[in-house]
């Protein structure tokens, strides 16, 4: 059960190299993943997308269809920091094209 | 009570808000006015004390002047010349008095008189009976002599010697009808008065009075003054509010505002619950509508996962679907099994992303194509490439992962797909090892690629066991960390001779103590050749 202190977080940010990025934390499941939603529309368009999941502690399939949903409509997302639990979501999924983790 | 709380066509707290108001409104209302009158009636009192206090003051001035009179006339044995010299000066219209006169104890004379006292006309009786008061009074007599147009107050006083014999009377004129000029001190100001000989108002025994209406009503207060042998009756009467007018409208401009706050808190009230009747009724269809929606989309998952499973030759199969603890949607999770013909077996474990209706309709949709184009004879990594047709998460927001498999109950060929599914476990006698596939995108993610059919052969006895994510995926860990917990219950679950349905029972249990956050499927099946 995810408590106050781990719910999401999704806000977009400059990336270290000036790119927007929005930077996941926390959990995303179905009560949440608007905010992400939320975060990922605000990438102006035409920009590619990248998310940056340093501090993603648990994403579920709600959440990987948001982020489905915008590569579906705008290209593929570059994943940085990617924690394991995504990774490997990733990897069984065979996403790796779409959610591009960036090593 | 009336449907919803109201009484009159509103709501009874509004009724009460109307009443308590109402009631404070009136006790602060009486209140106000209470203070009011309290402060009226005590600014009267003062006024009339220290009206009182001005006669008070007034009485020996003339009761020296009598007195000294008295006491010169018995020294001088009524010496007419020493009379007039000591009293000439204070006798005429701007004097103290209008006439002196002095008398024989027994009513004879008068010896010497100045002016022109009224007393004169009287009959010997009366002024007997006055000068007989003088004598025995010991103090000054006081006789009103109101008859006529000039009215007087006269006062008679003998000497203080013993064996007096004469008797000094004095008269003051009283102003015109008795009606007082206006005066001066203002302790008499603002106020309407009257002044009575003696006790009581007698208007036979008015002196003074400010208006010819008399008795003197409304708001009044009197007081009593020793004036000779007689009384002084002092009574006064507000003609207007003597205090802030301020305070005397208080009563009512509490009143007003009492009844302004009242009818606006009533008004709020009456707002506040309508609106919040409104916010019930929309929240009561909202929990209608979505219990609806909810009983529509289990209906549906139901019918989608069936009770009786078809049997070939050679395949025991056991399934489990485990509903998610969190959230009361329904989730996109199934498991299906369809007879090819009387050796294979079409078997599918999917999971639709999200949940409630949207879910449980695109993993409807897929069932049913899955299992036509299995019909056709499509093989899984056939069927997969097609579904992609049916589903975009791009358009529909859900996205499913899928594993299809071909099981041939004479070989124990296993030929299978996966849509971005979590990979199955294959176990035997010996231990249990994940399915190493290369898994394709997910239904409803666009991809060049394409799906890659594995095929494996289970071991005599061998169970392949198949399931949604919900199995696997706990929040903190990857998967690979559910993926172990899985091999390592399903390795000490190896008897071969216990059936597939234990093993599934076993992994609920030991995986899932306290049911699940998420819906999970699971079907195991086993090559009983």
């Amino acid at each position: 059960m995810s408590g106050p202190a781990e719910r999401g977080h999704a806000a977009l940010t400059n990336g270290a190299d000036g790119r927007p990025c929005v930077s996941l934390a926390g959990e995303f499941d179905v009560s949440n993943a608007d905010d992400l939603r939320r975060a990922l529309d605000e990438i102006p368009r035409g920009q590619p997308a990248v998310v940056d999941a340093t501090g993603l502690r648990f994403i579920d399939s709600s959440g990987i269809a948001v982020l489905l949903q915008h590569a579906e409509r705008f290209g593929p997302i570059d994943v940085r920091n990617a924690p394991p639990i995504l990774r490997r979501i990733v990897e069984i999924s065979g996403l790796d094209d779409v959610l591009r983790i960036e090593s | 009570m009336p449907e919803g709380g109201r009484r009159w066509g509103v709501h009874v707290p509004t009724i009460v808000v109307l009443v308590v108001g109402l009631l404070v409104t009136a006790v602060l209302s009486v209140a106000a006015r209470a203070v009011h009158e309290r402060d009226e009636d005590r600014l009267v009192r003062q006024r009339v004390l220290a009206a009182s206090s001005v006669l008070v003051s007034a009485v020996p001035a003339i009761q020296a002047r009598v007195a000294a009179a008295a006491e010169l006339v018995e020294e001088t044995d009524a010496s007419p010349a020493a009379f007039r010299r000591a009293m000439a000066p204070h006798i005429g219209e701007e004097q103290q008095f209008v006439g002196a006169s002095v008398w024989r104890v027994d009513g004879e004379g008068p010896l010497v008189a100045i002016g022109d006292p009224k007393l004169r006309s009287r009959s010997d009786e009366e002024r007997r009976a006055l000068f007989e008061s003088a004598v025995s009074a010991d103090t000054m007599a006081v006789v009103a002599l109101l008859d006529g147009a000039d009215a007087r107050i006269g006062y008679a006083m003998t000497s203080a010697l013993e064996d007096d014999r004469f008797v000094v009377y004095a008269e003051q004129a009283l102003p015109p009808n008795r009606t007082a000029v206006p005066q001066q001190n203002e302790a008499f100001t603002g106020l309407d008065y009257a002044v009575y000989l003696g006790r009581g108002e007698d208007s036979a025994t008015v002196l003074l009075a400010s208006t010819p209406d008399l008795p003197l009503e409304g708001r009044r207060s009197a007081d009593d003054i020793e004036f000779g042998d007689s009384n002084l009756h002092l009574v006064m009467a507000a003609r207007e509010t003597l205090g802030s007018v301020w305070i005397e409208r208080a009563w009512w401009l509490v009143g007003a505002l009492g009844l302004l706050l009242t009818a606006g808190a009533a008004a709020l009230t009456e707002r506040l619950m309508r609106g919040r009747e409104r916010a019930e009724r929309l929240s009561a269809e909202n929990a209608r509508l979505y219990a609806q929606q909810r009983s529509v989309a289990q209906t549906l998952q139901h019918s989608m996962l069936p009770d009786v499973l078809p049997k070939v030759d050679g395949i025991d199969i056991a399934v489990r679907y485990v509903p998610g603890v969190e959230g009361v949607d329904v989730g996109g999770d199934w498991y299906d099994v369809m007879t090819l013909d009387d050796h294979r077996l079409l078997v599918v474990v999917g999971d639709v992303s999200g949940r409630g209706l949207g879910a449980a309709t695109v993993m409807a949709a897929l069932r049913y194509a899955i299992r036509a184009y299995a019909a056709q004879g499509d093989d899984p990594a056939t069927i997969l490439e097609k579904l992609g047709r049916l589903v975009s998460v791009g358009r529909d927001g859900h996205f499913a992962t899928v594993l299809c498999a071909i099981v041939d109950g004479d070989t124990g060929t296993v030929t299978l797909a996966s849509a971005g599914h979590p990979p199955p476990a294959v176990a035997d006698g010996s231990g249990c090892e994940f399915v190493s596939l290369t898994s394709g995108v997910p239904v409803g993610v666009s991809s060049p690629n394409g799906y890659a059919t594995t095929t494996l052969t289970l071991p005599p006895g061998g169970t392949l066991l198949a399931f949604t994510d919900g199995l696997v995926e706990r929040r903190g860990e990857t998967l690979d960390e559910g993926f172990e917990r899985v091999r390592r219950v399903t390795t000490a679950a190896r008897d071969g001779a216990a059936p597939v349905d234990d093993l599934l029972a076993r992994l609920v249990d030991e995986l899932m103590p306290n049911g699940s956050d998420d819906d999970t499927a699971i079907l195991g099946l086993r090559w009983t050749r």
